[in-house]
């Protein structure tokens, strides 16, 4: 650890080191290229320094201690055409920018606000590359490109995103502006996404409760889609992605464009299909562990000058299978598979085909967003939506009694309806003032068809917050506050007679956030917040046996809210030839809410069950992240990137269970120069460790955390110019030594080694079929 | 703007929030073990016949226990005697009561018993509780010649000075998988018994 803080402090003075040669200012003046007026509130970004400001009303704008070189700067003005060109910078420089003022072409036409609303959290674009590494595979695993991401597993099919160490209700997933409402209270329910549907994957870190919502305390996943088309040429992308393992295919299609008629309408199409089979170990096939989806979606949208509205309509399906050996009697029969060096199903050949035990998972949602600009500064958006989530999970057995069972029916089957609305209102600078303030309602049903896990319950929500920020040339103030007010209502039958608790829940976050830019290269952002959470309907009232770990569950009805305080901070430093973000971070629980193992076992028929409570601790989750990328050699960099954590439980002093152990991942890219026909070629090989997680609590757990390992991957990708387009190829592979392992953070550890070599093809054709120029 | 329908909704499918399903009324689950014991020459069920399991919710909800005294599962038997003994298991959550057990012999390729989970060997199937000189032997067989072992023989042979040993009667369900061993498939029901020889 000490090691690990001398090398950022070497790493940081280095950093400076350069940063201390830059002195040269570039100032400019924006004006309208067709009545020569000063164009105020002009966005001027500097690609290259990760840099933004804005223009002030005569037009003018000032970058001050920019190093030698060359920088790309991009003008965004609203109502105008965005705008790059290079500079090169060698002394005090003057660059003034003529903008074509696009509105006067394209009459009424709204060019969409690209106003750039970022958090003052931490928030980490997921960058093309990892997310084309993960193609094929999960989103959860696309998001481990961040540092402090991890994921739990349920095998390899099923995977949940952590950010630093949390999960589940703790994390709010945004899909396309929308909270995605699924069945997130099993540990074995990945999202239901499609992730070839986002175009830009970011994550918040740290609570963000006041913009996002209550209880996203870990922080929030955002899922963007890009802007609808503003010309009448249709365009679009083909992704055919291969896996090795699982002998996986992949098709996922987009299609977009507008209408030259009607100025303002535009459409997009979207859909992906994909197919895969049993899953390898390095020494085995897992019998059942194939995967299918069919999802698509499409949005129309119509833009006037002052206003726009748009409609969105997604459909996700799945069928996973699960593996067969991972579903057991009793506790006998877990110790006997700890016991033995590979499960019984190990037998199993590949094959595509799904059997049971399986989940039939289905979600759809409908999105509508309009959005009206109340003056020069200020929108208005109203955004409805509609989801419905439908997850049936089918028994391994059908039962003895098989002549009146219904094989179609799943024995678990929950239908969950969500309905949501939100109001919100952004103003932009005003007298160095920028806000927004927002108001949203959910009203939420959830049925069971089948066995019961979790009670029926029908969930009211509402919200209102409020966040304005100071922003000045070197620093960036934020404060805000929201209120919310939950209602939960629940049906179930307990010694048949129906039992309909009512509880009510409400509090208040607040966040207040600080921005430091000492220099262009250099910026920090720091966070303290508030969060909560009301406890979920399993925490309160589930009580009942799973079969995937052997264990009786049991929630408690006197379950409080959780209680949150955060505090974040994270140093940026990004020059030509460093890039490095460093994070540390603590998040203080009061009442935090988990599982803890009972004392007696419980007898049934099929034998003793250990039995885990839920139950409230006073917890502290602390950790850093960093990762590092240095161009050591020209076009040779280097990465490195890791994260350390430590989850405690202060009342019971010990360790909070289910947490990510230590980690370190260094990769050497090598980007070879662009040719006439080869653009953006690159090659890298990557090396990841990850420690034995020995900070458990005691008797959480039948068997004991597995070892360390490490993980060898590639990642070769070129674009090939074909006339006009660039289409891109790839091959990328993970683990590709072959290292038998287990993950504690595996649900599948118990039963079964971790996934051999996956060695992944990714083809990606853009296209157009018809452009007017 | 609220009211939009769904694609994947169907009408009528889904009951009401506020009435949820009775898990007690439904599905199958096991809800009782009982064990017949009789001496093979009299015919008469031994003291304590039957011997009773009882989880009346199944898994989760409430514990089950031992009948009539949650905590006593003993079984005492005689030196030098032979029993004929039955394994019955109920799901009495239905009216009328299902005989499970019925189920288990119909489908005996894929079940079978085992007592203190060892493998029993030679022809007939047999075995001998661990430390003891109690003898089990199957007395049914599936369709493939293997011993189910829901109906099994009991013999004593001198008497164990009241040592109680450990008798757990395990029902593997092995589907496609039976081969006269424990290991194949999962447990549907571990009770554990004891016994004694006076």
């Amino acid at each position: 650890m000490r090691k690990t803080i001398q090398t950022f402090l070497f790493l940081f003075l280095m950093a400076s080191g350069f940063a201390q040669e830059c002195s040269f200012t570039l100032t400019g003046k924006i004006t309208d290229k067709d009545d020569g007026e000063p164009l105020e509130f002009t966005i001027v970004s500097v690609k290259e320094i990760n840099f933004s400001t804005n223009s002030n009303e005569e037009g003018e704008f000032k970058i001050e201690n920019l190093c030698a070189g060359d920088y790309t700067i991009r003008i965004i003005h609203l109502g105008c055409a965005d705008t790059s060109i290079k500079v090169s910078v060698s002394k005090n420089t003057r660059v003034n920018f003529k903008l074509p003022h696009s509105l006067h072409e394209l009459a009424d036409v709204e060019i969409v606000e690209r106003v750039d609303y970022k958090p003052t959290q931490t928030i980490d674009n997921i960058k093309q590359e990892e997310i084309d590494k993960a193609k094929g595979k999960t989103l959860a695993d696309a998001l481990k490109g961040s540092a402090g991401i991890t994921t739990l597993n349920t095998g390899a099919s099923i995977s949940k995103p952590m950010i630093h160490g949390l999960q589940g209700y703790r994390i709010l997933i945004l899909n396309n502006g929308i909270r995605q409402e699924g069945q997130q209270w099993g540990n074995e329910h990945a999202p239901e996404i499609d992730p070839f549907m986002a175009k830009k994957i970011s994550i918040v870190k740290g609570a963000s409760s006041v913009r996002y919502g209550s209880d996203a305390i870990a922080g929030a996943i955002l899922l963007e889609l890009d802007a609808l088309p503003d010309t009448a040429a249709i365009t679009g992308e083909l992704n055919a992605i291969g896996l090795s393992n699982g002998r996986a295919g992949v098709l996922s299609g987009i299609m977009q464009g507008g209408f030259e008629k009607v100025k303002g309408f535009a459409w997009r199409v979207q859909g992906t299909i994909k197919q895969g089979g049993n899953m390898k170990t390095p020494e085995y096939y897992l019998k059942n562990t194939g995967v299918q989806e069919k999802n698509f979606s499409y949005t129309l949208g119509y833009h006037r000058k002052k206003m726009g509205v748009e409609f969105f309509y997604s459909q996700f399906r799945s069928t996973i299978g699960v593996f067969s050996g991972a579903h057991i009697g009793n506790l006998t029969d877990l110790q006997s598979a700890f016991a033995s060096a590979k499960p019984q199903d190990s037998l199993a050949t590949f094959s595509y085909y799904i059997g049971r035990p399986k989940q039939n998972i289905a979600h759809e949602l409908a999105k509508t967003k309009f959005h009206v600009h109340t003056g020069l500064r200020s929108r208005l958006y109203v955004t409805a939506a509609y989801q419905y989530n439908i997850r049936k999970e089918f028994d391994k057995h059908i039962p003895k009694n098989s002549s009146s069972y219904d094989t179609t029916k799943a024995d678990l089957d929950y239908r969950i309806t969500s309905k949501t609305i939100d109001i919100a209102w952004e103003h932009d600078n005003i007298n160095s003032f920028r806000g927004t303030y927002g108001a949203s309602y959910m009203n939420q049903t959830n049925v069971y068809l089948g066995r019961y896990l979790i009670p029926n319950f029908i969930n009211n929500t509402w919200g209102a917050f409020v966040i304005e920020r100071y922003i000045k040339h070197k620093y960036e103030l934020e404060l805000g506050a929201r209120y919310d007010e939950k209602y939960l209502r629940s049906y179930y039958f307990r010694n048949d007679t129906l039992q309909s608790p009512f509880l009510k829940f409400k509090n208040v976050s607040v966040n207040t956030g600080w921005i430091y830019k000492p220099t262009h290269q250099l910026h920090f952002y720091t966070n303290l917040s508030t969060a909560w959470r009301a406890p979920a309907v399993n925490e309160l009232y589930s009580n009942g046996l799973h079969h995937g770990s052997a264990s009786i569950e049991k929630g408690d009805e006197k379950i409080k809210q959780e209680h949150c305080y955060s505090f974040i901070t994270t140093g940026s430093f990004k020059n030509k030839r460093i890039e490095a973000d460093i994070t540390a971070y603590s998040n203080y629980f009061k009442g935090f809410i988990y599982l803890s193992p009972g004392t007696e076992p419980e007898l049934t028929i099929k034998g003793a069950f250990p039995v885990f409570y839920y139950k409230q601790t006073d917890a502290l989750i602390s950790g850093i992240d960093y990762k590092i990328s240095v161009e050591f050699v020209k076009n040779t960099f280097v990465q490195l990137k890791g994260m350390f954590l430590r989850g405690q439980d202060l009342t019971n002093k010990d360790w909070i269970v289910w947490m990510p152990s230590d980690r370190v991942e260094a990769s050497l890219t090598y980007k070879l120069k662009d040719t006439k026909h080869f653009k953006k070629t690159y090659v890298s090989a990557s090396f990841e460790y990850i420690t034995k997680q020995w900070r458990i609590p005691q008797n959480s757990d039948y068997a004991a955390p597995p070892n360390a390992y490490y993980l060898v991957g590639f990642d070769i990708a070129t674009k090939i110019k074909v006339k006009n387009q660039e289409i891109g190829i790839g091959i990328s592979g993970a683990n590709v030594t072959n290292k038998i392992y287990r993950d504690y953070l595996d649900r599948f550890r118990y039963y079964t080694n971790a996934v051999g070599t996956n060695i992944q093809f990714r083809l990606n054709v853009p296209f157009t079929v018809f452009d007017k120029k | 703007m609220l009211s939009i329908t769904s694609c994947l909704k169907k009408k009528g499918e889904e009951p009401s929030a506020n009435n949820p399903i009775n898990p007690d009324n439904a599905g199958e689950i096991v809800t009782t073990m009982k064990i017949y014991i009789k001496d093979s020459i009299t015919g008469n069920q031994i003291v304590g016949s039957p011997f009773t399991f009882k989880d009346a919710d199944g898994d989760g909800g409430s514990a089950g226990g031992f009948l009539p005294n949650a905590v006593d599962s003993l079984i005492t038997l005689n030196d030098s005697t032979t029993y004929l003994a039955e394994i019955i298991l109920l799901d009495e959550t239905k009216t009328p009561v299902d005989t499970i057990s019925n189920e288990v012999v119909e489908e005996g390729q894929e079940h079978m018993f085992f007592f203190e989970q060892s493998n029993p060997i030679g022809n007939p199937y047999s075995a001998t509780l661990f430390g003891s000189n109690v003898k089990i032997t199957y007395l049914d067989l599936d369709i493939n010649n293997r011993g189910i072992g829901q109906q099994f023989k009991i013999k004593t042979n001198s008497n164990t000075a009241g040592f109680q040993h450990p008798f757990t009667i395990t029902l593997r369900h092995q589907p496609d998988a039976k081969d006269g061993t424990f290991a194949p498939g999962e447990t549907d029901v571990e009770i554990r018994f004891k016994v004694k020889v006076n």
